[in-house]
């Protein structure tokens, strides 16, 4: 069961827009994401290039547009906007905009089994079987870790990222 | 208070042990202290670092998801070590994210700088940055405490104390118990050495305990003890056998003193018969001690001086004879006293009661008793006569009687004399003088021989009084006369020869109403190292004289060796290498002499001259080198670096002055033959760029007649580019004429031997006047040398000689004084 504060989780209402510094944290934080979780080896064009794939609207799409030309050590990030199916399979990171999560079922079939690490800002995402939830605590934007699913999709998670995420369990 | 001052050795032995261990231990522990300490903060030093770089990195994420309370969490890990006291993490903009403190006063700044960060005595600071991607996002800084080092070395320093105590107290204790093995036996020997000395007893023995080198010690002394008594024994016997000795002796001695008694008496006899003949010696005889005090004089002594007995008696034999000689007898007299003679002989003037002088002939011999000087026989014999004889004879011997000078075979002892001193030094140089009258048979013979007698010692008298006071002069027999002068160069010995002929050519001898002219021809040979034979030197003078006689007498003429050319060959060959010295190290220079403009009373040319400095800086007239550069080839290389140099000079001089003046440079026959030159000569000429019409050379008669058609081709060439040539010492070949339609040359330079008689000579005055005209009807301009005076030039000039070159022109000098010097008068 994941446990929010309440209050926090009251104060962002879905329909709500984000803050500006909220929505640019979320983009960067998905960068740092990159920077702390290994993948398993890739085949193929995956290895060149590390695809940020994202569905989102408005400051946090823009925010995440921001991060182009951003280089993940020697590798390029690829930012790939709302792709098609057949794209989606080679995503690395995969952020769903909670305006956007009606979207998660979907997409999480069609990516059955591939390394994909899901972020998203939706309360209740991880339930849903997400991998990473954005959540505001005492007005400053942390994340909620599904450890577990990461494993089971082959992300190996730095222990310093886990050092200051809040860790959960989905229900089995 | 000296450690070592302890009167036994056992307290010596003490403190020696005691201070060496501790100060072994003292140094062991000063290191170890030193070292721990370096190593303890050495190993803090690491610890926080270590502790810095494990924060900085749990960190990173921390601070990229701005987690300030995770940050806390991490840097509250650091409570597990003590000595930190304080620490923080700084974000990218410096600003303090998170702190961790032990509620010590010291609080860090809010924001990051490693400046604020100062070093405290209590305190270690360290900083490290926080990296992420290879950027820097944060600082991670620690403040620990130093105390835990303080506090250790407190520790370290209290237990070495301790073990010092300890090791002190033991090495103390060890060595009391060591001393008493080592002392005992040392004691034991002390104590039994003192009991053999009051007893005496050589037949005691000490009893050997130990195997080591106090046991040996005492097996040694045994021995000692055993070796003195076996001589207690020897000597016994032998002061027995020496009392047997001394009586038997004792005995001979009585016979011996009734002996000596007797030769007494037999000596005092003998003194008695020695004492009269003394007294009664017709010689003078006297007693002197060794300081030549008179002890004993006899009658003839005394009537010998005419002085009384007693008068003599307090004076020394010294006071009785003339100074000099007196010095020279006292020399005798102190070898005579310490044995290096055994008598001395000597002719001594003594000095009589009357004031007279008597020449004695002294005889003095020692008298000694067992080699010391006991006192001298002095005998004198009256020579006064014998030796005013030999006075006499000796001077006859050495003196020519009519004239009073001394004698050729004089002359010859004092020229061996001087010959023999002058080899100790290689720079010494003498000079002998041959002279020969010119004209003093004409004298004998008309006027006889009492004339020529007188006139013989007038001249004497001459020279006497113009030589120098300590030349010798001497007739050498007949007309001729020797002077030698000792420590004089060869042109202090030229000029007194020239001063001679001018004496004597001035002198006039009157005899029976008519007067004479004299003159005289003067040889000079040099004393040398070189020279060492009398008779040669002497050959060498009259060959001289003979010369100055075929040359015209009335003049001096030095000896040239034309024989000894393996001398002459070495003198050239030091000159090869001298040359070539001069040339690398730049020692020749430029001299130049003025040419005078008869008509225009103005200096238009100058002559080109060479001259060598040596290495003591004295100016060399090319007369020393031109031959040997001649006969070695290296004349060619010396006119090059002339003609070169001359180039250079003209060139800087048109810079300078306006004045358009001819250089006249000389060149050696030989270098027309060498091939090449004149390419090389060309050559210059076109490097310089000078007015060629400037440029003259000059070429001997002789040396264009050697190399008629080279010389010719030569100046063919260079007219062609616009330069002058010069016919120099014309005259002297004499077949010249012929020639000089052949030479197309500019000036005739005409010999200065004929220039410089022109006044008193009328062949050399119609010489120069035919050698004028003939050039002057050849189209050539004729030049004067050897000008000496201004009768000469007015002489020159009343002919009409072109120009006029010589001493009484200008003498030669460096050239970078000629021009400057010309500036300057201009200017004026």
């Amino acid at each position: 069961m994941v446990f929010f504060s309440s209050v926090s989780v009251e104060a962002f209402a879905d329909s709500t827009e984000r803050t500006d510094r909220q929505a640019q944290f979320m983009a960067v934080y998905l960068l740092h994401f990159a920077n702390f979780i290994e993948w398993p080896k890739a085949t193929g064009e995956a290895r060149n290039a590390f695809n940020l794939c994202f569905y989102a609207e408005g400051n946090v799409k823009s925010s995440i547009r921001e991060l182009a030309g951003e280089q993940l050590k020697t590798t390029a990030i690829r930012l790939i906007e709302a792709p098609t199916f057949q794209v989606l399979k080679q995503c690395q990171i995969v952020f769903i905009e909670k305006r956007k999560v009606s979207e998660f079922q979907k997409i999480k079939q069609q990516t059955e089994g591939k390394p994909i690490l899901f972020v998203s800002d939706k309360a209740g995402f991880i339930e849903q079987g997400g991998t990473i939830e954005y959540f505001i605590e005492n007005n400053k934007l942390r994340f909620a870790v599904n450890a577990e699913l990461a494993k089971e999709t082959g992300l190996i998670l730095s222990s310093k990222l886990l050092r200051i995420a809040k860790i959960v369990e989905r229900k089995k | 208070m000296n450690l070592f001052s302890s009167r036994t050795f056992k307290g010596k032995l003490s403190a020696l042990i005691v201070m060496t261990t501790g100060l072994a231990l003292l140094i062991a522990v000063f290191a170890f202290t030193l070292n721990d300490n370096i190593s303890v903060k050495k190993s803090i030093q690491t610890r926080l670092e270590t502790q810095a770089k494990i924060i900085a990195d749990t960190s990173v994420t921390a601070l990229l998801f701005h987690d300030q309370k995770a940050s806390e969490e991490i840097l509250a890990s650091l409570e597990a070590d003590q000595s930190i006291v304080q620490a923080a993490i700084y974000d990218v903009d410096g600003s303090r994210y998170a702190t961790y403190t032990t509620g010590t006063v010291i609080t860090l700044p809010n924001q990051f700088s490693s400046l604020a960060l100062k070093a405290d005595k209590s305190y270690q600071n360290l900083h490290l940055p926080i990296h992420y991607n290879g950027k820097e996002i944060g600082q991670v800084v620690i403040v620990a405490s130093t105390e835990e080092l303080t506090q250790r070395i407190i520790y370290f320093i209290t237990t070495a104390l301790f073990i010092l105590l300890v090791a002190l107290l033991l090495s103390f204790l060890i060595t009391g118990r060591l001393q008493n093995e080592i002392l005992l036996p040392i004691t034991t020997l002390t104590n039994f050495a003192s009991r053999v000395r009051d007893e005496k007893d050589y037949n005691l023995r000490v009893k050997v305990q130990a195997k080591d080198e106090l046991g040996s010690l005492g097996v040694m002394f045994n021995g000692m003890l055993e070796k003195i008594q076996e001589r207690d024994n020897n000597l016994e016997t032998l002061v027995g056998e020496r009392t047997q000795q001394l009586e038997d002796k004792n005995e001979e001695l009585s016979v011996e003193i009734t002996e000596r008694k007797a030769m007494l008496k037999m000596l005092e006899q003998s003194e008695a018969r020695f004492k009269s003949s003394f007294d009664q010696s017709a010689v003078g005889m006297a007693l002197i001690d060794s300081e030549q005090s008179i002890l004993q004089v006899n009658d003839a002594f005394c009537s010998m001086l005419g002085y009384d007995e007693s008068e003599l008696l307090t004076t020394t034999l010294g006071s009785k004879l003339e100074a000099e000689d007196a010095i020279l007898n006292k020399h005798y007299h102190q070898q005579l006293v310490i044995s290096e003679i055994q008598h001395y002989e000597a002719e001594q003037r003594y000095l009589k009661k009357d004031g007279s002088r008597l020449w004695g002939l002294l005889n003095v011999s020692a008298v000694r008793h067992e080699k010391s000087f006991l006192h001298a026989m002095v005998q004198i014999q009256d020579v006064t006569e014998a030796r005013e004889l030999s006075r006499k004879l000796t001077y006859q011997a050495s003196h020519d009687a009519l004239t009073g000078l001394i004698n050729r075979r004089e002359f010859e002892t004092q020229i061996k004399q001087l010959v023999a001193s002058s080899s100790i030094n290689q720079h010494t140089e003498h000079a002998l003088l041959y002279l020969d009258l010119d004209q003093f048979k004409v004298i004998n013979d008309t006027c006889g021989h009492i004339a020529g007698d007188e006139l013989l010692r007038q001249i004497a008298t001459v020279m006497k009084e113009t030589v120098r006071q300590a030349d010798i002069l001497a007739r050498l027999g007949g007309d001729e006369f020797g002077v030698l002068m000792g420590f004089c160069s060869q042109e202090q010995s030229q000029r007194l020869a020239e001063s001679l002929r001018k004496e004597i050519e001035d002198f006039r001898f009157a005899w029976d109403g008519q007067v004479f002219n004299l003159a005289v021809s003067i040889g000079i040979a040099s004393i040398n190292q070189t020279t060492h034979n009398i008779t040669e030197i002497m050959r060498r003078a009259d060959a001289a004289c003979y010369m100055a006689k075929e040359s015209g007498r009335n003049r001096t003429h030095v000896f040239r060796d034309e024989d000894e050319t393996l001398a002459q060959r070495q003198g050239e060959m030091q000159w090869v290498a001298r040359i070539n010295t001069a040339l690398e190290e730049d020692k020749f220079h430029l001299y130049a002499q003025a040419i005078m403009d008869i008509k225009r009373q103005e200096i238009t040319h100058y002559e080109i001259l060479i001259r060598l400095e040596d290495e003591e800086g004295n100016i060399i007239p090319p007369g020393a080198f031109l031959p040997a550069a001649e006969r070695y080839n290296l004349i060619s290389k010396l006119d090059r670096w002339v003609i070169k140099k001359s180039l250079a000079w003209v060139t800087e001089q048109s810079a300078l002055s306006e004045d358009d003046f001819i250089v006249s440079i000389n060149i050696s026959g030989l270098s027309f033959s060498e091939p090449g030159f004149t390419e090389y000569v060309l050559g210059l000429l076109q490097t310089y760029q000078i007015q060629n019409e400037r440029i003259c050379f000059e070429i001997t008669e002789t040396a264009a007649i050697a190399n008629l058609s080279s010389v010719t081709e030569f100046i063919k060439q260079l007219q062609q580019q616009g330069c002058l040539f010069a016919l120099d010492d014309f005259g002297s070949g004499m077949s010249s004429f012929a020639y000089l339609k052949n030479l197309p040359v500019d000036f005739l330079k005409i010999d200065g031997m004929f220039v410089k008689d022109i006044l008193d000579d009328p062949i050399d005055f119609e010489m120069v006047k035919s050698i004028n005209e003939i050039g002057h009807v050849m189209g050539k301009k004729t030049i004067a040398e050897f000008v000496e005076n201004d009768a000469i030039l007015a002489k020159l000039e009343e002919i009409g000689v072109d120009y006029a070159q010589g001493y009484g022109i200008g003498m030669p000098e460096p050239v970078a004084s000629v021009l400057s010097a010309d500036l300057v008068a201009e200017d004026m």
